[in-house]
């Protein structure tokens, strides 16, 4: 029997290139013949770690497909005419609305994408979702086949490589820093951070920093016009990292005071585990799959008034005794996401669902 | 994954905060974003950027060949499940004049997106190369700074 893994592009870097992956290392271990089949394949092309989806070998009856969706693709309708068990694995898509106005290529591909997502409802044989928010957006789309949820796969061991000596030098002062990571999306809610930042540079601390770490893409107009908020805003300090090097993601975690996130639309939203990881405190707006991922840890807060969300920051970097038992919490809430508990989540399901089919 | 209870008491931090905000008349002067009115001279592309590049190219290999229609959900009420039909109907009736100018347009996107990952390829193999030159360069620089030291100390040894 082979397990293969199909995705429309496998990236590199982000959160379902490096789950895809990471669960192929685990199919493997398990003795089961496995493969990564992708239409695009990222900066890894040369490696042997995906081939093109045109590669595919013959599939069986008993043999399954593991696909992750997230995306509008040609592949979404074709998966279903190759033989085998159809499992999804639902890394949710986000609401087409924030694009509107900014990206109309991304909005119409969203648009696409929810199409898509529907039309495989009734032709899943078993789903896996990142969050029980995305289990719900998929029973929301009529999924009626068995749903269960397991999160992103993390190789911690990644986050224990030399973080770049340059970030921290520059960085690694008596400053506060603030950050963000995640690539510069509507979405995200980048403007929100920004207006916290203002307020907190007014009034709690004029010589702090804000770095939004993440890719900023060319021709963003959402990027463009958040520079310009920065601008009339007078800001300084607010530093656009764009994408940058692993050893630097891993330095700007290890300078923060805070990790701020006001996102609306997280399917999980791996750097809250990150944050967890690099011990950095975590105020977030509560929405979608952000609670799940955060599991009671952090500062969750249901206000986005920049002003309270500024004097937050400042009660979160000057209470000791606070911060200290928010990085508790999130060091408690870590061990749910070690790579050893995911693995196991897997192994349990792929194994329960072979067994089902006899 | 069982939802721990949060131990921090969030919302009582947050009228604490909410009060002292009152209390100290904290001014809020904030411009709004929606107001914010882009520089469009910030986007113009008068620069390469590879990885920018790379992922447009991405983009376009994923989405160069459309389909001449998409999937009508039939679902609803009465009412919706008619306008589904006649949009069924109507999808049906214009396949013979759709379908060719889809056909036309991704043959054309092809041959685009065919020419656009010639000129990435172009790119990577030139980029090689211009590491290699400078690599080269960089050596025969040596080169050429030691021996001018060497023909410099022989002229001064004459």
């Amino acid at each position: 029997m082979k397990i293969l893994q199909l995705l429309p592009t496998l990236a590199y870097g982000d959160a379902i290139g490096n789950h895809t992956i990471a669960l192929r290392t685990v199919i493997e271990s398990m003795g089961y013949e496995t493969g990564i089949y992708a239409e695009n394949i990222g900066l890894l092309a040369n490696s042997k770690i995906a081939m093109d989806i045109g590669e595919l070998p013959d599939l069986k009856k008993d043999d399954i497909i593991l696909y992750h969706l997230s995306t509008g693709s040609r592949l979404n309708h074709e998966i279903t005419k190759l033989p085998g068990h159809k499992i999804i694995i639902y890394h949710n898509i986000t609401p087409p609305e924030y694009f509107q106005g900014y990206d109309l290529f991304v909005a119409r591909n969203i648009r696409w994408a929810l199409e898509d997502a529907k039309y495989l409802a009734d032709k899943a044989d078993y789903c896996l979702t990142d969050s029980d928010f995305n289990k719900n957006d998929l029973v929301s789309l009529g999924y009626q086949c068995p749903i269960d949820v397991m999160p992103i796969l993390i190789p911690f061991s990644d986050y224990e490589q030399k973080p770049s000596a340059k970030i921290i030098k520059r960085y690694n002062d008596q400053c506060t820093n603030i950050i963000f990571t995640g690539r510069i999306a509507p979405n995200k809610k980048q403007e929100d951070i920004i207006a916290a930042f203002y307020y907190y540079k007014k009034y709690c601390d004029s010589k702090a920093r804000l770095f939004l770490v993440g890719s900023c893409g060319q021709g963003n107009l959402y990027y463009e016009k958040l520079k310009q908020y920065v601008e009339n805003l007078e800001l300084d300090n607010v530093y656009f990292t764009d994408h940058i090097k692993f050893d630097e993601i891993l330095a700007y975690y290890q300078i923060a005071d805070i990790f701020l996130c006001m996102s609306e639309h997280e399917g999980f939203c791996v750097p809250l585990v990150e944050s967890m990881f690099f011990k950095v405190p975590i105020i977030a707006y509560n929405s979608t799959a952000v609670p799940f991922t955060l599991g009671g840890s952090g500062v969750l807060v249901d206000d986005k008034n920049p002003l309270v969300i500024a004097k937050l920051i400042d009660k979160v970097v000057k209470d000791e005794a606070l911060r200290q038992s928010i990085i508790d919490g999130q060091t408690s809430r870590l061990n749910d996401f070690t790579y050893e508990n995911i693995r196991k989540q897997f192994v349990k399901y792929l194994e329960k669902y072979i067994g089902e089919q006899g | 994954m069982e939802e721990r209870k949060n131990k921090i008491d969030v919302e009582s931090i947050l009228e604490e905060i909410r009060k002292e905000i009152k209390e100290n008349g904290y001014t809020n002067d904030l411009l709004s974003f929606d107001d914010c009115q882009v520089n469009m001279e910030g986007m113009s592309l008068n620069y390469f950027n590879k990885r920018a590049f790379y992922e447009e190219i991405v983009s376009i290999n994923h989405s160069w060949n459309m389909a001449p229609d998409h999937a009508i959900s039939f679902s609803g009420n009465i009412f919706k499940k008619f306008v589904t039909l006649i949009k069924k109907i109507i999808r049906r009736l214009i396949k013979f004049h759709i379908d060719p100018i889809v056909g036309d347009q991704n043959i054309f996107n092809f041959n685009m997106v065919k020419t656009m990952n010639m000129v990435n390829a172009y790119i990577d193999e030139k980029e090689v190369e211009i590491e290699r030159l400078t690599l080269t360069q960089e050596q025969m620089t040596t080169q050429i700074e030691q021996l001018s030291k060497k023909i410099k100390r022989l002229e001064e040894n004459k």
